[in-house]
């Protein structure tokens, strides 16, 4: 009788013991984030981020926006069309199944198929003219055009296993079925909109992570996450409002990682209307001349704005000061344009010079759940705008519909925020957002911003497989549209804060996505 | 026929029978008396976007301005003082309350007598029509028009007005029904009275204890529902916060422990609130004695 | 063998009359709710990849049968509905009932539970209240009710989490506990940690039934105390306690679950904003991310499965209704 209730006891104190130690291997996340288990679904940020922990990719970028080889080990350029890539061997699927090349071609192929996707990955694929396995490890990829920023894309391409996949349906992923990949984790389980759990891949060919098992408790709501964290309901949140982090930092036993993202915050210029939209003359008239094509008043509008106030007040100093459409220092960034005004005075009679000393009426549009306090930005804006003569209003919107409407140019003065860590430069954005609207060009244009020479620049950038020839004319094409037109009107970039308990070290990632890889335990 | 005497003083004073009641009463023409003269007397006008400075954002109550001026509630994220946001917000709330419940008491009458009076499918069809409305939480029918429509003051106002009709139409059709078999009702038509003359005359004044309880009532659902409905975002425009707008702005602050910007304006809400609920429960008790609810 | 009588044939008449009624109710609901749905914007705009050209997007607007006019995505939608499927979510992929399913088990925990605060809190005081109107204990209840029914549910949940969470951390503010799984579904009520997570939302939640419990009961025994019945039980002799417990509250029980299934799906709307501010993982949370991602199908099934919900509770509080009071049992209206 005794014997066995000793024996019972050291039982149940193991399993304690042991669940404890287990326990200490759990990380639980708060993200406002949920996922999207297909990695070929539904192409937003967080979805792509999310992708990385069961798939991976050929080549991926790591938290600095780097280059680095995941399932190709090396690859090479046979000439300006075609590419070969030596995939890793000995990789093996969650299922035991081996990785081949044939697992790639079915995933490229797969991602402009898929029925009924709101926002499909082709952009990553569409420059891939033929791609072909010479042997069971390499691949030939041919390009319809020459691309240099090829394998940037690729790191957007996530591989799934053929065998598995193989007629199944996003509603498989979700469910768990087929959601196999190569990645250092495996899915657990999912439960949309409150959590996803993944749990470690014990045969995972490279480096495996701190943490044996992952909850992330999906709360789109910024207060409850930091009350979680603080509460102790979870090791790490994601997204945390900067105004909450003086909160976070002075409160024992937590921590604030933070990290000047690649994502630059600027405002798009109606240039192209003579009847803007969202411009009205004092008494709220439409007005048949649109007195932000003069560059004079542009150049009033970023006189007017005081980006040190925005920083400090609304950004509580989690945000640099832009003077372009890339962070200081990144690569492509430009010496030449000049650091930002504030000059009030200035800014009043460049106003007076262009024929608008009295002001004229205009709204500033902005979305209110995408970028760190977005809409309080916008509203800052619009404060500053006013003290020199504008009648200013503010609209915002969730990015839901503002988008939308962003695209079809709806818009005078409107803010958006670019993440130039996917290309690791300015191409992207110039490219997308200022170049003269035409195939493959200016689909993000929303200005109408058009200059010949400025085109020029950009086309001959993304076509040179020279880096710094590629450089050199990035630099060119942003001089023309900052200093010399002032096209758009830089804000700031935004900082990417993630708060923890002590018991975590986190390294965040230039393009802002949360990876848990990064997570290590604190010594 | 003769309408019931209605005396003012008399009934102000059988009204202040009631000390509770008396004192929100008071408290009620007060906030009115600040919500219609206050913007005279306020630091700035927070919706003028030229008088607002960012660098005072977020100060904590009693901190000075610039200029040497009180904030006495502290400002908000974007600079506003916030007894002066408070003001403007209630009276936003109030007008966009009062405008909504007069509405829907105009419509209310009108479907609700002609149901009354005409019976049969007329009767049948607006019932119908009305039970289906209500058939929906007024919350989420003001939710999803305000999703389509956007916000805007107008679009809340409609979005209010929908999802409270029916309540109305309601309530005056039963009263009327009653009312049409009494006898003086009976009375006037053998006389051959215009019936526009029967129906105004005669039948609604006697309705009017219900309408009356109804309204208040409503104005105060109207009130909370159109904050909580700004609080959500689908209200009125960032520019023009009403005060669920400016509890909404301040959440994020709480634990921060800039806790003023949701307190204080949730207070004043409140306070109005209850003010409108006790004055609407007394006049209930006053008018019917024997009304339910 | 059937027993059929007169009894139950009016119940059965009865009966089948709602059910009718309440389908089309449902029908043209549905009818209503679409137009007004499919007329908000776009959705592909929302979601749309940004470099995607305009033919993808075509075929993006064509897949999702957005191109057709309303009346054929009605009739589509009508077809699919009979078949049990409300569409199919455009943000998750997913079938929108399943989506929802999935999230009622919370919603419903946090209604019910406010509700039965709402009761077990209310019936108490308002029959204390009934009993002695005139004391001055009867007079600060019926106060308070005033007070509970004046405030706003988002301000109290601010203020809730604001003590509780951040000063006190007794309770949790966010979120929901662990849960147990129950036939597929998971509830939390059934574990410690749970019912502390549930603690601040459903008594958030319960304020406004609370109040109106406590008046409803309050005007209830107003209105019994004087009847004959009540001093016919007094003269038999009965216990106070007895005449009060069995006799009185009987009677005044129609009413009150009459209000209390009126009130329940006002409490399932009302939930959207404590949802919203708990981070409660329930329907009222889905609504509001359908609305701001203009998920339609997910919109459009959330009314469709409330206004079910409603009638739903609707036909039994009838059917409890008719089965307390008699008098009510064959008539309809």
């Amino acid at each position: 009788m005794i014997k066995n209730f000793f024996k019972t006891l050291i039982i149940f104190a193991s399993i304690i013991f042991l669940s404890k130690s287990v326990l200490s291997e759990n990380l639980t996340v708060a993200t406002p984030h949920d996922p999207s288990v297909d990695p070929h679904w539904l192409y937003l940020g967080p979805n792509a981020a999310y992708s990385r922990y069961i798939f991976e990719r050929l080549i991926d970028r790591d938290e600095n926006a780097n280059i680095v080889a995941r399932l190709a080990e090396s690859w090479e350029n046979l000439d300006d069309l075609t590419w070969k890539f030596n995939l890793r061997k000995g990789v093996k699927f969650h299922d035991g199944s081996d990785f081949t090349a044939d697992d790639v071609i079915f995933s490229i192929d797969r991602i402009p198929n898929i029925p009924n996707n709101p926002a499909s990955y082709e952009s990553n694929v569409s420059m891939i003219e033929s791609v072909e396995a010479t042997d069971s490890h390499t691949l030939v990829v041919k390009t319809k055009n020459p691309y240099p920023l090829l394998l940037r894309r690729l790191s957007g391409v996530a591989i799934v296993s053929k065998s598995n996949v193989e007629g199944s349906t996003t509603e498989d992923f979700a469910s768990g079925k087929v959601a196999i990949g190569t990645g250092p984790y495996k899915f657990k389980s999912y439960t949309p909109g409150d959590n996803y759990q993944i749990t470690i891949n014990d045969n995972y060919w490279g480096t495996k992570p701190d943490f044996h098992d992952v909850t992330f408790k999906i709360m789109p709501d910024g207060a409850s996450r930091v009350a979680a964290l603080l509460a102790g309901d979870v090791d790490i949140l994601e997204g945390l409002s900067p105004s909450s982090v003086p909160a976070v930092e002075s409160k024992d036993g937590f921590k604030v990682a933070k990290r000047a993202s690649a994502r630059t915050l600027w405002l798009y210029v109606d240039t192209q209307n003579d009847n803007s939209p969202f411009v009205t003359d004092n008494d709220g008239n439409a007005m048949s001349v649109n007195p932000l094509k003069d560059k004079r008043v542009r150049k009033a509008l970023s006189l007017a704005i005081d980006r040190d106030a925005i920083v400090s007040k609304v950004m509580d100093g989690l945000a640099e000061e832009a003077n372009q459409v890339v962070p200081k220092g990144f690569f492509s960034y430009s010496e030449n344009i000049p650091d930002n005004e504030f000059n009030v005075n200035k800014a009043k009679e460049l106003m007076a010079e262009a024929g608008y000393a009295d002001g004229f009426g205009l709204t500033v549009h902005a979305p209110n759940d995408r970028y760190v306090n977005d809409d309080k930005i916008a509203q800052a804006i619009a404060q500053m705008l006013s003290k020199i003569g504008l009648k200013m209003q503010v609209e915002t919107m969730p990015k839901a519909v503002y988008f939308g409407r962003l695209n079809k140019q709806e818009f005078s003065l409107s803010m958006i925020g670019w993440d130039n860590a996917f290309t690791g430069s300015s191409l992207m954005s110039l490219s997308a957002a200022f170049h003269t609207k035409e195939e493959g060009y200016g689909s993000w244009n929303a200005g109408g911003y058009s200059n010949s020479e400025f085109d020029d620049a950009v086309e001959r950038a993304s076509a040179a497989f020279d880096m710094e020839v590629y450089e050199n004319y990035l630099k060119r094409a942003m001089e023309i549209l900052i200093a010399e037109d002032q096209g758009a009107i830089p804000l700031h970039s935004q900082f990417v804060t993630v708060g923890t308990t002590d018991k975590v070290d986190y390294t965040p990632r230039a393009d802002e996505a949360f990876e848990v890889m990064l997570v290590k335990k604190a010594n | 026929m003769k309408k019931n005497e209605f005396n003012i003083v008399d009934f102000v004073k059988i009204y202040s029978e009631d000390k509770l009641a008396l004192f929100f009463l008071i408290n009620l023409i007060f906030i009115l008396i600040l919500v219609i003269f206050g913007p005279l007397f306020t630091l700035q006008n927070p919706y003028d976007l030229s008088q607002l400075n960012i660098l005072d954002s977020l100060l904590p109550p009693l901190s000075q301005s610039y200029e040497n001026n009180y904030f006495f509630l502290g400002t908000d994220d974007q600079g506003r003082d916030l007894l002066s946001a408070i003001i403007y917000g209630l009276r936003i709330s109030l007008y966009v309350g009062i405008l909504s419940v007069v509405i829907s008491l105009i419509i209310g009458i009108i479907l609700g007598v002609v149901s009354a009076y005409f019976g049969g499918i007329v009767d049948s069809f607006i019932m119908r029509v009305a039970d289906m409305v209500l058939a929906m939480p007024s919350f989420l029918i003001a939710l999803v028009l305000l999703s389509i429509l956007g916000r805007g003051l107008e679009n809340v106002v409609f979005a209010l007005v929908m999802s409270q009709w029916a309540t109305f139409a309601r309530v005056i059709r039963s009263s009327a029904l009653s009312e049409k078999e009494k006898d003086y009702f009976y009375s006037a038509k053998c006389l051959c009275l215009p019936q526009y003359r029967i129906v105004f005359g005669h039948l609604l004044p006697n309705c009017l204890p219900p309408i009356i309880v109804l309204s208040t009532i409503n104005l105060a659902f109207a009130i909370t529902l159109e904050a909580s409905l700004s609080f959500l975002g689908v209200g009125l425009p960032i520019t023009e916060p009403s005060i669920g707008l400016i509890i909404s702005n301040g959440y994020e602050y709480i634990i921060v422990g800039k806790y003023w910007m949701s307190l204080y304006p949730g207070l004043f809400l409140l306070i109005t609130v209850i003010s409108i609920n006790i004055f609407s429960d007394r006049l209930r008790i006053l008018l019917n004695p024997r009304l339910n609810i | 063998m059937l027993f059929i009588n007169y009894k139950n044939l009016s119940m059965l008449i009865f009966l089948t009359n709602r059910i009718i009624q309440s389908f089309i109710v449902l029908l043209i609901m549905s009818l209503l709710v679409f137009a007004a749905v499919y007329a908000i914007g776009n959705p592909i705009d929302v979601l749309i990849n940004p470099e995607a050209s305009e033919e993808e997007k075509i075929k993006t607007i064509k897949n999702l049968g957005l191109d057709k006019s309303l009346f054929e995505q009605y009739y589509i939608f009508l077809q699919n509905a009979f078949k049990g499927e409300l569409g199919y979510s455009f943000v998750h992929n997913r079938p929108a009932i399943s989506l929802i399913l999935e999230r009622l088990p919370a919603t419903l925990e946090l209604t019910i539970s406010a509700l039965l605060i709402a009761i077990i809190i209310g019936i108490p005081l308002g029959t204390i209240a009934g009993l002695n109107p005139d004391n001055f204990i009867s007079k600060s209840i019926l106060a308070m009710s005033i007070f509970f029914f004046s405030l706003p549910t988002f301000w109290v949940g601010l203020i809730l989490i604001m003590i509780f969470a951040v000063s006190y951390n007794f309770f949790p503010s966010t979120g929901r506990g662990d849960t147990v799984e129950i036939f597929g579904f998971y509830f939390s009520f059934l574990t410690f940690d749970g019912l502390k997570h549930l603690a601040l939302p459903s008594i958030n939640l319960a304020l406004y039934p609370l109040a109106l419990v406590i008046r409803l009961t309050f005007a209830g025994i107003q209105e019994t105390l004087p009847l004959d019945f009540i001093k016919f039980a007094r003269a038999k002799g009965l216990s106070r306690f007895r005449i009060i417990s069995y006799h009185l509250l009987k009677y005044i029980l129609i009413p009150i679950v009459t209000v209390i299934g009126l009130q329940f799906s006002v409490l399932i709307a009302f939930a959207v904003i404590t949802e919203s501010i708990f981070a409660w993982p329930g329907m009222g949370r889905l609504i509001i991310e359908s609305i701001t991602l203009l998920d339609r199908p997910v919109i459009v099934a959330y009314l469709l499965v409330t206004v079910f919900i409603f009638m739903l509770v609707n036909l039994i509080v009838d059917i409890l209704y008719s089965l307390l009071d008699p008098r009510i049992r064959i008539s309809d209206k």
